[in-house]
């Protein structure tokens, strides 16, 4: 009997594989993309309160005193703000791609086409720095002391800055120092929001606006209570992030896919779009949603004293403008990196002057098609050495105060160093600020026709297509793709 | 310096509108500013006569007389008249010329006599027809129609209505100021053109029709993101939308200016087709342009599948057939050359590829158009009745929408979307497929011998004095007595107000009145859905809540009492009833099991269920009445003693083989009861259900054919074949022993042993079920598997009726036999002797002494 025992057990096990395979094969599901963007999400630390701990260390009379506060405990922090660009408002040098040499940039020595740069107009910008007293070409950046700990930990919402970054008249520091805690949308939106001069002047995607968005601003923080620094995580008081509109680099850069996969969306046909475009193309369908933002500079009209002032039409100090609400951005190639314009840069003085043109295009792998607000302005330039000037403009003797542009370009010659040779004209200028921000809830998300139609939002000629891919095809760019993921793999 | 903030506005808004205009796709840089010429071949500008289109755009560029003579939409159906098939008496032709329209009440132009006026006819339905075919004569085929961005007819239909046909055509260009009215008189803006008779570049825009061109008089067609979408005030010419509810836009619904019930949920376009930019005549493209052009699968050799000698684009410009692809509509064209012309839904698509989640995909494609699933509701207002019985006080019909609380243009009014309903359909080769379809009931008043409807004046006439509604019938109608009918007191649905009606209508001289209705199927082809909306969820189909038998209701009321009749259209199977209910409402009930078609989970007959239980429960019942008698019996006789010998019966792969099969059979019998009746079993998912059914009838019959292997090949296959010797008197005594021997504690008759284990009955039941029950379960059931791989085997067999028939009949002959079987087991000498011995192998049997019959009574041998 033993025998037969044991010649049925293959038999048995034939049988359960019977049952077992093509049960196991009929009730297979297919995989499917999961996306878990939370996992993602850092965890804010735990609020440590300070009221109690400012006692017994005297009477806060100066922003430095708080300073010195806080670095009595936080030792480490005022070495690593001393290294951040909100201190320096410097990059460290890098190399660019088209000249010799290393290059530093920063707001410190750059020009927009917005208040065109802070050389000589110091007190004014670095109403938004985050330190104290640099109001001119000599402000100390090693000097701890001066770093301002408030501007981006005050939680109590009643600090204000005025000239020179120094706390205005009035602000009670103790109430202040004592609120400290993780940078909130205030601290961020104080000066970011207010970028340009003024609310939602300069970004498009960045307005006060998103202080309390509904969901229909921002997905993120009006559905989901984003705080900035949620997404602009911070190492050592490094914050991520990074935009072309200053940088030369885009190291430490954020995007959408640190946390969401791009293949997550359940149509073929939009993932085979994610090559090709950043999320933010589709997901970012307009911006000033709430806000006009400034679309147009023109300072060749400014000092007019005939014309009637109206902040977003014409102020005498700045010119004519022009905003719009709900803007439709306009769309580049970009693969994160621009052409920056550095000081003393020639200008096209017939045309146009990009100054910071994304890089890329149909032909590089790592660039994708990205929405953009496009500044476009007309601003001061030498005849003669062809490059844009930096007047002094809010510093004494300067336009603001003077209207009289020579002297603000002879001003502005003393502190740049750069020769100015006493003829001027204005030229015109475009600046692209990436809209990023103000993430559409994805019901209005774009559709296919706001592109691939008659009317449709893209100059397909212009970014390097024979016309509507839709119609033409695109072999070429997936075949690029293609080619860089095949390397990649190798 | 105050004008410089609008000088740089204006140079911005100048960069703009140029970057518009530079766009590629925008205008069609490539047809030339062509002489404006009037019929006798002069400029306009000179002869000051009307724009002849046939002139200007023919010559030598378009053979505009081909274009004509092929064109469906200028012949309307004009050349089906007296062909074709029509549903009324009264109608002359299939197609709109001449046809009988009920929604839009066409008798205008119809005499009793039989002829057209064609005056009249093209002062009432001009604005909807292209010119050019039967009216050839009145008004030239107007190509800017179609062909320009021009969106404002009003002046064309004007001119039409008032007859002036000659400048018709050429007042639609008073909307870009080229011709205008001076005193009466129309008269070109000579700066508007060219020294040559041209107009003035880039003023008119020639170039292929776009949705919106199509949208005039199909239904609304919007390609517009930006501005949510509402519904026009002409919604009654849009016909498309009007009868079906199919909008046209790319638009997701939440964010369309509808106030669509739940709408916040619908996060997906009206048309995915329209939102992945394919046009209108993308897919109704002219049947010669050599981008599309196909020849037809049967004029087309087997061995080819695309012929690549075609038509040059020039060859195709000049002589354009204005023949679109389409497939069948109803109180369409009546074109009969392009109809069934257009490509389906699987010549683009590749079904196959993306439906792996679907059991039985083939079956479905089969039986499915796939319209069914990928348009599971419509969300525009569609028709659902049209009553021309009554007018209200702008004497318009009454219409019902069927998903819409109240006026369907205001803003405001609820939509909940309808759900369509789901009729076979015939496609182009015959076969019918279900599709989904909208019905519209329409009422009407016949009068005079032979009957024809009540022409639209007469009714007016009839109903009205004046401005207002004609004392009678606001008598009879007006129930809260405010002298205004509106609501429901517009109703006809009393004798009283029918007959008040009536008795107005003969004042106008009208004899034979009666109301008549027709229930009129529409087909729904757009608002295709993707795959992720469709309909995936089984029960909508396979339950006995079934869309494909749901009521479909067509009215609220009856006017007049009148039972609406369907009106079938070739491509439409219209099987089903129409069923009143308490409040005059009716409504219709599809049948598609008559039209051929049996839904598993729906469909069955209920005769074979019954039958079934029955014969179930009698065998149970008389099962259960046998056990209580031996119960009863043994208590009264007390225990018999017997010797016994314990013996192996059942060799191990017997029993592994015996399990399994009683396994896979009790559970293919569950699996089976749910299929065959879904709604009782609402726990279970029902794809997954027919998943483990179908599985396990596969290790059912691998197992049977191992077990026969088994016992052909050990020679046991013996036991089964019944000794004829004395086979009827062993067949009797074994009767004998269930029937009384077993009662009295007789020996059993068989001498069981392992090679001799079946008696004679259980030899005839097994080789009943092993030869007929079992062959036909399996071979049904793989058929019935096999309905997508091996159709016409099936087809042969009676199809899924048939089969289904015998599977589920069976079915219940084996759910009896189980019971039988199990009770029969309990007939040894302990009542779990039997399974015990089944499940270790070892049996004791009783020692049969010498002497002692086999069957015998062990009283009697005392």
């Amino acid at each position: 009997m033993n025998t037969s025992k044991r010649n049925w057990l293959p038999g048995f096990i034939a049988i359960i594989l019977l049952i077992a395979v093509p049960v196991w094969y009929f009730t297979s599901t297919p995989e499917t993309v999961v996306d878990k963007p939370w996992e993602h999400m850092p965890q804010r630390p735990a609020h440590v309160d300070h009221k109690d701990l400012f006692d017994g260390l005297g009477e806060f009379t100066s922003g430095q005193d708080v300073t010195a506060a806080c670095l009595s405990c936080h030792e480490d922090a005022g070495e690593q703000v001393l290294h951040t660009a909100h201190w320096r408002w410097e990059s460290e040098p890098v190399e660019v791609k088209g000249r010799e040499g290393l290059f530093t940039t920063g707001k410190k020595k750059s020009i927009n086409n917005f208040c065109i740069g802070i050389q000589g107009n110091w007190a004014s910008c670095t109403a938004c720095h985050t330190g104290y007293g640099w109001d001119d070409a000599d402000f100390d950046f090693e000097d701890q002391s001066n770093i301002d700990c408030l501007a981006c930990h005050d939680n109590s919402g009643t600090y204000r800055k005025g000239k020179a970054g120094l706390p205005l008249e009035g602000v009670d520091l103790l109430a202040s120092a004592k609120s400290v805690g993780v940078p909130n949308r205030q601290n961020c939106g104080g000066c970011h929001f207010r970028g340009g001069g003024g609310n939602a002047v300069k970004h498009g995607d960045l307005d006060e606006s998103l202080y309390f968005p509904t969901e229909g601003i921002d997905v993120h923080m009006g559905r989901y209570n984003f705080l900035c620094v949620d997404c602009h995580q911070t190492n050592d008081h490094v914050i991520g992030g990074r935009s072309t509109t200053v940088s030369l680099d885009n190291e430490n850069q954020i995007a959408c896919r640190d946390c969401h996969n791009p293949k997550l969306h359940s149509d073929e046909r939009i993932n085979a779009h994610t090559d090709t475009l950043a999320c933010q193309t589709c997901h970012v369908p307009e911006i000033a949603v709430k806000q006009a933002t400034k679309t147009h500079w023109d300072w060749s009209t400014a000092g007019d004293e005939t014309r009637e002032e109206d902040t977003h039409e014409y102020l005498k100090i700045k010119g004519s403008f022009i905003y719009e609400k709900n803007l439709q951005p306009e769309y580049r190639w970009s693969n994160g990196l621009a052409d920056r314009y550095l000081m003393g840069d020639k200008i096209n003085v017939n045309g146009t002057t990009a100054l910071n043109a994304p890089r890329g295009d149909i032909r590089d792998p790592n660039a994708r098609i990205w929405p953009f607000k496009i500044h476009r302005a007309k601003q001061p330039f030498d005849v003669e050495y062809e490059y844009l000037l930096q007047p002094v403009t809010s510093g004494q003797g300067g336009f603001w105060k003077e209207f009289n542009w020579d002297q603000a370009f002879r001003l502005g010659e003393e502190v740049s160093g750069r020769p100015y040779s006493g003829s001027y004209d204005f030229a015109a200028t475009e600046m692209y600020w990436p809209s990023t921000h103000m993430v559409a809830i994805k019901e209005k998300a774009l559709q296919c026709q706001a592109c691939h139609s008659e009317n449709g939002r893209m100059d397909w000629e212009a970014l390097g297509y024979h016309g509507d891919p839709i119609l033409q095809g695109s072999l070429t760019r997936k075949r690029i793709v293609d080619m860089k993921q095949g390397a990649d793999n190798e | 310096m105050n004008n410089m903030g609008k000088y740089m506005k204006a140079v911005i808004l100048g960069c703009a509108l140029l970057t518009l205009f530079s766009l590629p796709a925008a205008a069609n840089g490539l047809h030339p500013e062509v002489p404006i010429l009037d019929a006798y071949g002069n400029p306009v500008i000179e002869s000051g006569l009307p724009m002849s289109t046939m002139a200007s755009c023919g010559g030598a560029c378009h053979e505009t007389a081909y274009i004509m003579a092929n064109s469906d939409h200028a012949d309307a159906g004009a050349s089906q008249l007296g062909k074709g098939e029509t549903a009324h008496d009264w109608q002359q032709g299939p197609g709109y010329f001449g046809g009988w329209d009920p929604l839009t009440y066409d008798t205008d132009g119809l005499s009793a006599s039989g002829s057209l006026d064609l005056e009249a006819w093209l002062k009432r339905f001009g604005s909807r027809h292209v010119g050019g075919g039967p009216v050839a004569g009145l008004v030239e085929m107007d190509c800017l129609l179609c062909h320009t961005a021009i969106d404002d007819h009003s002046a064309r239909q004007a001119a039409i209505e008032s007859g002036d046909f000659g400048w018709a055509n050429s007042a639609s260009l008073s909307s870009l100021g080229i011709v205008g009215q001076v005193d009466g008189q129309w008269q070109w803006d000579v700066a508007k053109f060219q020294a040559n008779g041209a107009l003035q570049d880039g003023l008119l825009d020639i170039r292929k029709p776009n949705d919106k061109n199509c949208s005039q008089c199909h239904g609304l067609a919007d390609n517009s993101l930006e501005d949510p979408f509402t519904i026009p005030a002409d919604l009654s010419m849009r016909h498309n939308t009007d009868r079906t509810g199919q909008i046209v836009s790319p638009q997701k619904l939440l964010n369309s200016g509808l106030n669509i019930s739940g709408k916040e949920e619908l996060d997906y376009p009206f048309d995915v087709h329209t939102d992945r930019v394919v046009g209108c005549v993308n897919c109704h493209y002219s049947l010669n342009n050599p981008v599309y052009f196909q020849q037809r699968g049967e004029s087309r050799p087997v061995h080819l599948d695309f012929d690549p000698r075609r038509l040059t684009n020039s060859e195709y410009l000049v002589r354009p057939l204005h023949q679109f692809a389409k497939g069948k509509s109803t109180l369409g064209l009546a074109a009969a050359n392009s109809e069934n012309s257009l490509r389906r839904c699987e010549t683009c698509h590749n079904a196959e590829n993306v439906h792996d989640w679907l059991p039985y995909k083939q079956r479905h494609f089969t039986s499915l158009a796939c319209e069914s699933c990928h348009i599971p509701k419509l969300f525009g207002p569609g028709l659902q009745s049209v009553d021309w019985t009554m007018l209200d006080s702008e004497a318009q019909p009454i219409r019902k929408y069927r998903n819409v609380e109240g006026d369907p243009v205001a803003v405001d009014s609820l939509i909940e979307g309808f759900r369509p309903l789901i009729l076979p359909r015939a496609n182009a080769d015959g076969d019918f497929r279900l599709a989904p379809f909208n019905l519209v009931t329409t009422w009407y008043w016949t009068a005079g011998d032979p009957a024809m409807p009540v022409s639209r004046e007469q009714l007016e006439q009839a109903l009205f004095a004046g401005e207002r509604y004609h004392p009678d019938i606001v008598a009879a109608l007006d129930d809260n007595g405010d002298g205004q009918l509106t609501g429901e007191e517009l109703r006809l649905d009393s004798e009283a107000r029918v007959s008040a009606v009536k008795m107005r209508l003969a004042a106008t001289g009208l004899t034979n009145l009666q109301t008549q209705g027709d229930i009129t199927p529409f087909s729904i082809n757009h608002n295709v859905v993707n795959g992720e909306r469709a309909t995936s969820e089984c029960s909508t189909c396979h339950d006995r809540d079934s869309i494909l038998a749901a009521p479909f209701t067509l009215s609220d009321y009856t006017p007049g009492d009148t039972q609406a009749q369907k009106i079938s259209y070739a491509s439409v199977n219209f099987s089903g009833n129409v069923q009143g209910g308490p409040a005059g409402d009716t409504s219709f009930t599809p049948d598609s099991r008559s039209a051929g078609f049996y839904i598993i989970g729906l469909h069955g007959e209920s005769w074979v269920d019954l039958l079934g239980m029955l014969m179930f429960l009698a065998i149970t019942l008389g099962v259960s009445g046998h056990a209580v008698a031996r119960y009863i019996a043994s208590r009264r006789r007390g225990p018999v003693e017997k010797e016994y010998e314990r013996v192996h019966m059942y060799d191990a792969y017997e029993r592994i083989w015996h399990w399994l099969q009683a396994l896979a059979i009790l559970t293919l019998l569950f699996t089976g009861l749910i299929i065959h009746k879904p709604h009782f079993f609402g726990m279970f998912s029902f794809p997954y259900v027919v998943n483990i059914h179908n599985v396990l009838g596969f290790i059912l019959l691998i197992n049977a054919a191992l077990a026969l292997f088994y016992h052909l090949a050990s020679g046991q296959i013996r036991q089964y074949l019944p000794e004829p010797k004395n086979f009827f008197r062993r067949a009797m005594s074994q009767a004998m022993y269930y029937s009384k021997g077993i009662f009295a504690g007789a020996a059993h008759p068989l001498e069981k042993t392992k090679t001799n284990k079946l008696n004679p009955l259980q030899q005839i039941t097994y080789l009943a079920i092993l030869n007929i029950l079992l062959p036909a379960q399996v071979i049904t059931g793989v058929l019935i598997w096999g309905l997508q791989r091996w159709p016409h085997i099936a087809a042969e067999l009676g199809g899924l009726p048939a089969l289904a028939l015998v599977h589920t009949l069976v079915a219940w002959a084996f759910a009896t036999f189980i019971v039988m079987h199990v009770y029969l087991t309990t007939t040894g000498h302990s009542p779990t002797a039997g399974i015990k011995s089944m499940i270790g192998g070892w049996d004791d049997v009783e020692k049969h002494t010498d002497g002692q019959q086999p069957g015998s009574l062990e009283g009697e041998s005392k």
